[in-house]
């Protein structure tokens, strides 16, 4: 049942959204061998007042370990729900978004005697934050921003930082709310 | 509220870059129980470490293992650990490797135990010895500690071994941890 709520979400986001890429770095305890990592995500907003947005964000990503070409690291599958506050109270320019979701996949694979790769899966609860700038470019929405998010499973924690240059958009025109 | 938000964020934040990694919680997990054999000793002061998975690990392919062979005049536990410098074995013949200590001894002809980086260590002499003391043989994973007194093979002609300074290999501070038993 879950696999096909998740499909029902996927593909409306793929008929309203269009998916969208950033780079991202792991960061927190024993992070430094990792590369910079890649994430491609849908993320969409439902204007809840004049100046505010519930989202809702689902993606994927991959990190890198410099492990001399053994091709480990750590690929992660967000859901999150978020709620955007902007701080004109007009839906652009500033604003803070804290999320919280869910990590639908996650594994981590490691090469630690130079035989044999251990596969480590995981799930987990995250909570996120984002703080950016959305603007427009030729009535082109844009949303320049910098995301922290933290993945908590088994004990321990996977977190990263993103900045990102996304393209801003929603369920519905705003004008529609008011 | 803003206040209370930005506070949020910096102790999640905080909190969570100094929890250790998810991998590395799970790992952790993993070695606190029987999920890795280990392997520590001494070699004439210079210290040799080994440890493994046992999910990496069968009979046909190891690295820290321990075999149980039945043969006519009894049993023995023959331990095999395959170090990153070489390969260190034992054969202790007993019913029942019950904890508590076993000791072989040298006896002429020499018994190859310890390899160093193609220098070869046997007992050789009365004076050799290996002493293992079993702490634990629960669920087919035995752990213990060992010491060891070797000869170096410095010749071999035909069936004749050539023999170094008697004594001359010294084994201290040996644990072994967690070794599956086949």
């Amino acid at each position: 049942m879950r696999k096909e709520i998740l499909f029902i979400l996927f593909f409306f986001f793929i008929q309203q959204a269009n998916a969208q890429i950033a780079v991202a770095k792991m960061v927190g305890k024993n992070t430094s061998n990792y590369g910079m990592g890649y994430g491609a995500f849908l993320k969409a907003g439902y204007p809840v007042s004049a100046g505010d947005d519930v989202t809702l964000e689902a993606g994927v990503y991959i990190f890198s370990l410099n492990d001399q070409g053994y091709g480990d690291g750590t690929a992660l599958v967000p859901l999150k729900l978020g709620y955007r506050y902007t701080f004109n109270r007009q839906g652009d320019g500033f604003y803070i978004e804290p999320q919280a979701g869910y990590n639908l996949y996650g594994i981590t694979s490691l090469n630690n005697d130079g035989y044999n790769t251990q596969n480590l899966k995981f799930n987990g609860v995250i909570f996120a934050a984002s703080t950016g700038y959305i603007f427009s470019i030729k009535s082109f929405p844009l949303d320049l921003n910098l995301h922290y998010e933290t993945i908590w499973d088994k004990g321990g924690s996977d977190n990263f930082i993103r900045l990102g240059l996304l393209v801003s958009l929603h369920f519905k025109s705003r004008p529609e709310y008011y | 509220m803003k206040q209370l938000f930005l506070f949020l964020i910096i102790v999640i934040a905080g909190t969570s870059c100094l929890k250790e990694s998810i991998a590395d919680a799970m790992l952790n997990s993993q070695s606190s129980g029987t999920d890795v054999a280990s392997l520590s000793f001494e070699v004439n002061g210079k210290l040799i470490q080994q440890s493994v998975y046992t999910v990496h690990q069968s009979d046909q392919n190891y690295q820290l293992a321990c075999f149980r062979t039945a043969y006519n005049g009894g049993i023995d536990y023959d331990f095999d650990f395959l170090t990153p410098l070489g390969e260190f074995t034992n054969a202790i013949n007993t019913d029942s490797l019950k904890p508590g200590k076993y000791i072989n001894q040298g006896f002429a002809g020499g018994l190859f135990v310890f390899d160093d980086q193609n220098r070869n260590y046997f007992l050789a002499f009365s004076t050799d010895t290996v002493s293992f003391t079993i702490t634990s043989n629960k669920n087919g994973y035995i752990s213990g500690n060992f010491n060891a007194r070797l000869t170096e093979l410095v010749s071999q002609t035909g069936n004749s071994n050539g023999y170094g300074n008697p004594g001359g290999c010294v084994i201290t501070n040996g644990t072994f941890s967690n070794i599956p038993v086949y």
